[in-house]
């Protein structure tokens, strides 16, 4: 299950493993994404810690991680491809993966249902 | 926000509606990329109805305006026009603005829209001092302007337009009627590719630019204005100049006719080439990301502030960041720091023209 920040990243917890990325939203708010700052292995993220930059043509965004964690993997394929964050934001276009996270951290997240609200 | 005539058709056509200097203006439809493609493979239609249009007619027009703009009305005739600068006694810019003679006693200009009540109230101002025997009219409300623009563009005018075309030189206009608006047809843009400019009156533009769309023209959005005219280096007001930039540090000596015998700023400019120029503005490309953008600092090997970037994107045409900058004109390296808010990189000088 997929919750939602207000900053527009999204996070999916598997035991304490926890997949992040932007949502569609986001995505389509940037226009044509053109550069992705994958996170190298073993970077330590604080929960709101910077851990990305998604660079558009028109602006570059600082990605807040949404929950604390360590990087245990970045999505490699967004160095060749960024433009899979348009295609599929919530799916193929995932940023990183992140080990020992804590499901405290989602206290405050918005489910999807929320999110559709928060987003209007 | 203000809304152009065309707004429900870049709603239905899909636009992204963003606030674009107090206009709701689609940034892009679809892709930013693509529509950029679009204009240097093809053709593509924005909507530039925000902004302004000043028409001033009288026996004394092309005086006051001559007396107005840095470019000189001598070297156009009837049916020609020029870009030029608008600037202040200081040798600053007002605006950069294109000026259309129809005859000696009638002339039209179009100035950026968020510089339109500045700039009349500056005409006005000018006017009223000066006492020239013409009038000045903000005509901005009335009028829609669609740049249509790309390598096929002229094949889309022919096809609306016939005839009109092959009779422009560069920056030549036509006046016309379409579907009972009037209609000028002028061979300009802010791409560096072929095509015109349309400026006709609001109740025919719908009908064009669903028209241009249904023949097969890519409607695009200011997204990729922007990142076709810094491919080809064309200033920006606001970024490259604005009140701050004096027209020779710009790299716009070419539209100041120091020759004529008075313009505004001229006695200013006529100092500052004695002087000596402190100031350039140079291109660069970036292999690193994310590229620097507006505002960001060039320092020196010391890290201490030299200049700054003007205008920054990627080329979707060279695939790499590529921006304007600001350095001391004595600046003669081959390659500048610029410390961006993320980190500091290099940048490669070249010519403002990228593409």
């Amino acid at each position: 299950m997929k919750y939602f920040t207000k900053d527009h990243e999204w996070v999916e917890l598997n035991g304490s493993v926890a997949t992040i990325g932007i949502s569609v939203h986001a995505a389509a708010e940037l226009g044509d994404i053109t550069f992705v700052e994958i996170p190298a292995a073993g970077k330590v993220v604080a929960k709101s810690g910077v851990v990305s930059v998604v660079e558009s043509v028109k602006a570059a965004s600082d990605i807040y991680c949404p929950v604390a964690g360590t990087v245990s993997e970045g999505n490699a394929e967004l160095d060749t491809k960024p433009e899979l964050i348009n295609e599929d934001a919530e799916g193929a276009g995932w940023i990183c993966k992140l080990s020992g996270v804590n499901a405290a951290d989602l206290t405050g997240l918005m489910d999807a249902a929320a999110y559709k609200t928060f987003l209007g | 926000m203000k809304k152009t005539a065309l707004h429900d058709t870049h709603v239905k056509l899909g636009g992204r509606i963003v606030d674009f200097a107090g206009w709701a203006l689609p940034v892009q439809y679809a892709s930013m990329i693509t529509e950029h493609k679009a204009v240097r493979e093809a053709a593509g239609v924005f909507d530039c109805s925000h902004m302004g249009q000043f028409f001033i007619k009288g026996p004394e027009a092309y005086d006051f305006v001559q007396y107005m703009i840095t470019n000189n009305l001598d070297k156009v005739g009837p049916g020609r026009g020029l870009y030029s600068g608008l600037l202040y006694d200081n040798g600053t810019f007002v605006d950069d603005i294109i000026v259309y003679v129809q005859s000696k006693e009638s002339i039209f200009i179009v100035v950026n829209a968020s510089n339109i009540d500045k700039d009349y109230a500056w005409f006005h101002a000018n006017l009223e001092m000066k006492g020239y025997k013409c009038t000045l009219t903000n005509r901005s409300d009335e009028f829609s302007l669609l740049a249509l623009q790309g390598p096929k563009a002229p094949e889309f005018v022919e096809q609306f337009f016939p005839g009109v075309y092959g009779k422009l030189d560069t920056f030549g206009h036509a006046e016309l009627t379409y579907q009972g608006a009037l209609t000028f047809i002028c061979r300009t843009g802010y791409t560096g590719e072929a095509g015109v400019e349309i400026i006709l009156e609001n109740k025919s533009a719908p009908a064009l630019l669903e028209a241009l769309v249904a023949a097969g023209v890519t409607p695009c959005g200011l997204g990729s204005r922007d990142t076709l005219r810094l491919e080809k280096g064309f200033s920006l007001y606001g970024h490259e100049i604005n009140d701050t930039t004096n027209a020779l540090e710009a790299g716009l000596g070419w539209v100041c006719d120091l020759s004529k015998p008075a313009f505004i700023g001229k006695d200013a400019l006529v100092k500052i080439k004695a002087d000596g120029v402190k100031r350039k503005l140079i291109g660069f490309t970036v292999e690193d990301r994310p590229i620097p953008r507006d505002g960001e600092k060039i320092v020196d090997a010391d890290g201490n502030e030299i200049g700054y970037v003007t205008s920054g994107t990627m080329s979707p045409i060279l695939n790499k960041g590529i921006g304007l900058a600001y350095v001391p004109v004595t600046c003669k390296d081959a390659t500048i720091n610029i410390a961006t808010k993320r980190k500091t990189m290099i940048g490669t000088v070249c010519k403002r023209t990228f593409v």
